[in-house]
């Protein structure tokens, strides 16, 4: 028998973990006709977010250059990437990197413990190169046009997509396995290591947050746009050093720059592989150890109602996934540091230049109602059955009574942050009792709409036979469609409210308020008509 | 109890799973389903217990409509899937609580029912545990218990004894048999011809969607002639 060189085994390891790359595998051996209009519809739903993506980058490249800091835009750009790279990393290095099924069903092949680890963080690697790509390259061609470069610049722009992923990625495998590792014996352990991984993402922004404000503070010293530009190319060297390298060499051809961005770039990740290989099975048994006690004796049990039995159960569910609940919390914890800024910050400015503090009033449901539409935990909630659905259509249980549980779930956490955020809200801004009453009642409104909307997406669109829970909470179509489509419906009124007479505002925001009543109602009704047996 | 007419599956891309099935499961029978891998079993096991939907024929329980009375029927059966993907953020004694609330069983039913076949299961000690720590065998007696909590009149197993221990197989079998003496109705799929011969009151043969056979053992298994014997001979022929 011929033994595989290690090379070879990371190969083959590598192209199973990726041929089913955005779902290509299984589209190309198919025959149904549904599932591939399924793919043709996401794959266009995919391209139209990233045309707007790549719009939005363009803009934020053009607006540098108008404002004559056209040479923080590759630094900038290597630092935004980064950064995300880091955020989805955290979310996603224990499933991926340590998920201890797939290591177990390798580790009784002839496969060396390093190749399984290399494959595993090459698979990582290969998907946030292309969202390096996505990010990095439409920026930079975009400052190609608009600035003169040379030949250097577009060698130097390759490389800094094939080396940006790598630093983020294996930081951000060690906090999500110190994140793990930390809450894996805990009887709660999604809970904590949800507020751990809010914690991080927290502290990253407020770090930024912090710098951003020095960066401010001088450049007002200075007083001068100039001083601006140089100052923020100190705050990004200063806060991220590689992106400041990756400036240097795709501006400057500096080599030596280029040189200690590759040099680092390569070798955290290669220590990384090298440290953890030895103990990586110990690692994957400890990080997704569950404790067993084997004392039970019957008790008393707790008797309750069908619908209280699936809000419980459901509400269990959430808690057990930290993803799901790391992605739908962070938007809440934001609305509630908003909430609590505003008892800070001086708004009499917003006052006089408006009229009245109304206009803060009148515009807060919508802020909320962007937040919403990114938290609402229902655009996953059907999905999140994974391959437990045969239970729920196996069950004498009704559309009406699984939709009501997935809505109380997500209304059990929205509600106390709306109701914290109306009193903080009241108690900072001296409104009108109108523009009190429709801020309360239209927040409310879009905070419904964002349920009903997420659980009729995800209806429409579920995903059942997911492994990781990062691809239904960080990847599927209905949380997309929820998040931009929810986004339209928050800010087209808002603009709207700007563009009419003052006089006229009070009958905008009452047809608004109709139009979400209106609309809860319809997709209500049409959630509780579904027939389960036909999804999935 | 269930009665299955002209069932026909049809999967998206055209394959047929069964076609034009007809049966007739009476109360007090323990009928086998055989057939070879593919056959169309479990498509038609999951098309009565409602999970998958179906293009033709109809399927009625305890005289009700599948199609018509969804919840009715489910009110009166239980499923035992092949493989046990049970809810495994609950413990044990939480998801045979949650079965008992959706069924609406009472609390000293439900108390007695789970002590009862815990302790025949030998699953008690470890019912505070999280579902994510029992092995596959141990996922399969939670899901019996929790097929048993509401006392079902049509109990309907894809593949029961796959994963389960010498003993439990044996505590099933027995299980089954005394529903069956009490009125109720089973109906279940198996590949282990042997079981099914000295089980089953009735089987029925599917290959290719297609029910080939069907009768009480007994007259199936003529002297000297095995389970075995008829489902080779049949598969020969077909």
């Amino acid at each position: 028998m011929r033994k595989l060189s290690m090379l070879r085994q990371v190969g083959l390891l590598t192209s199973l973990q990726t041929c089913n790359l955005f779902g290509f595998n299984e589209l190309r051996h198919s025959h149904s006709g549904k599932k591939v209009a399924k793919y043709v519809a996401m794959t266009v739903l995919w391209l139209l977010l990233g045309a707007l993506l790549i719009g939005y980058i363009c803009l934020l490249t053009y607006g540098l250059c108008a404002g004559g800091m056209g040479r923080l835009v590759p630094s900038y750009l290597f630092t935004i990437t980064s950064l995300i790279t880091f955020f989805f990393g955290i979310f996603k290095a224990a499933g991926m990197l340590f998920g201890r099924s797939s290591f177990e069903a390798f580790s009784a092949l002839p496969l060396k413990k390093s190749a399984i680890v290399a494959s595993r963080f090459i698979t990582m690697y290969i998907y946030d190169m292309l969202m390096a790509a996505v990010f990095l390259m439409p920026g930079l061609i975009f400052y190609a046009i608009l600035q003169p470069v040379d030949a250097m610049f577009w060698v130097v722009m390759v490389l800094g997509v094939i080396l940006l992923p790598l630093l983020p990625l294996a930081a951000a495998s060690l906090v999500g396995a110190l994140v793990t590792a930390i809450t894996s014996r805990m009887k709660y352990k999604s809970i904590f290591s949800t507020v751990l991984t809010i914690g991080f993402v927290m502290l990253i922004l407020w770090g930024e947050m912090s710098l951003t404000s020095v960066a401010e503070n001088e450049a007002d010293f200075a007083g001068m746009m100039i001083d601006m530009a140089t100052t923020a190319g100190n705050v990004i060297n200063r806060m991220y050093p590689p992106a400041a390298w990756f400036g240097s060499a795709i501006l400057d051809g500096d080599l030596l720059s280029l040189a200690l961005l590759a040099a680092v770039s390569v070798a955290l990740p290669v220590l990384l592989v090298v440290l953890v290989t030895p103990k990586f099975g110990t690692l994957c048994s400890a990080l997704n150890a569950v404790s067993t006690k084997g004392n039970y004796k019957m008790g008393e049990l707790r008797t309750g109602s069908q619908t209280s039995a699936l809000y419980r159960s459901e509400f269990k569910r959430y808690l057990s996934h930290s993803l799901w609940m790391s992605n739908t919390l962070v938007g809440y914890v934001l609305l509630i540091g908003i909430g609590v800024a505003l008892q800070f910050l001086d708004l009499s400015a917003a006052s006089a230049m408006f009229g009245s503090m109304d206009i803060i009033a009148i515009l807060a449901p919508f802020v909320v109602g962007l937040i919403a539409f990114m938290s609402t935990c229902t655009s996953s909630a059907i999905s999140m059955e994974g391959k437990n659905w045969w239970l729920v259509k196996s069950l004498p249980v009704s559309a009406r009574a699984l939709v009501n549980s997935k809505l109380l779930v997500n209304l059990t956490i929205a509600l106390p942050v709306w109701a914290a955020c109306v009193v903080m809200f009241n108690i900072a801004v001296d409104a009108s009792l109108w523009a009190r009453i429709w801020m309360a009642a239209v927040s409310l409104l879009y905070i419904l709409l964002a349920a009903l909307m997420g659980l009729r997406l995800n209806a429409a669109m579920p995903i059942f036979d997911w492994e990781n829970e990062a691809r239904v909470v960080k990847q599927s179509g209905a949380l997309s469609v929820t998040m931009f489509g929810g986004w339209a419906l928050a800010l087209l009124p808002a603009i709207a409210l700007f563009l009419i007479p003052a006089s006229m505002t009070m009958i905008l925001l009452a047809a608004i308020a109709a139009a979400l009543i209106i609309s809860c109602l319809l997709l209500y009704r049409s959630l509780t008509k579904l027939r389960l047996e036909k999804l999935g | 109890m269930l009665s299955i007419r002209n069932l026909t599956k049809t999967y998206p891309g055209g394959k047929v799973a069964v076609s034009d099935l007809s049966l007739d499961i009476e109360a007090g029978d323990i009928y086998g389903f055989i057939g070879h891998n593919g056959a169309g079993k479990t498509s038609a096991i999951k098309a009565i217990v409602g999970i998958h939907d179906f293009d033709g024929g109809e399927i009625f329980i305890d005289g009700k409509s599948v199609k018509d009375e969804p919840m009715a029927c489910k009110s009166v059966t239980a499923y035992i899937p092949d493989n046990p993907d049970i809810y495994d953020y609950l413990t044990g004694i939480q998801y045979l609580n949650f079965i008992a609330d959706v069924f609406g069983v009472s609390k000293k039913d439900r108390q007695e029912r789970i002590a009862r076949y815990a302790d025949l299961l030998e699953l008690t000690s470890a019912l505070g545990d999280s579902v994510s720590s029992y092995s596959h065998g141990m996922k399969q007696k939670l899901t019996v218990i929790s097929a048993l909590i509401h006392e079902p009149k049509l109990l309907v197993l894809d593949e029961p004894f796959v994963g389960l221990d010498p003993k439990a197989t044996v505590t099933l079998k027995e299980i089954m048999r005394e529903m069956c003496q009490k009125g109720a109705a089973i109906f279940f799929s198996t590949h282990v011809l042997d079981v099914a011969e000295r089980l089953c009151t009735k089987v029925a043969i599917i290959r290719d969607g297609k029910l080939v056979v069907s009768g009480r053992t007994e007259e199936l298994v003529r002297e000297g002639c095995s389970l075995e014997d008829v489902f080779m001979e049949v598969d020969k022929n077909a």
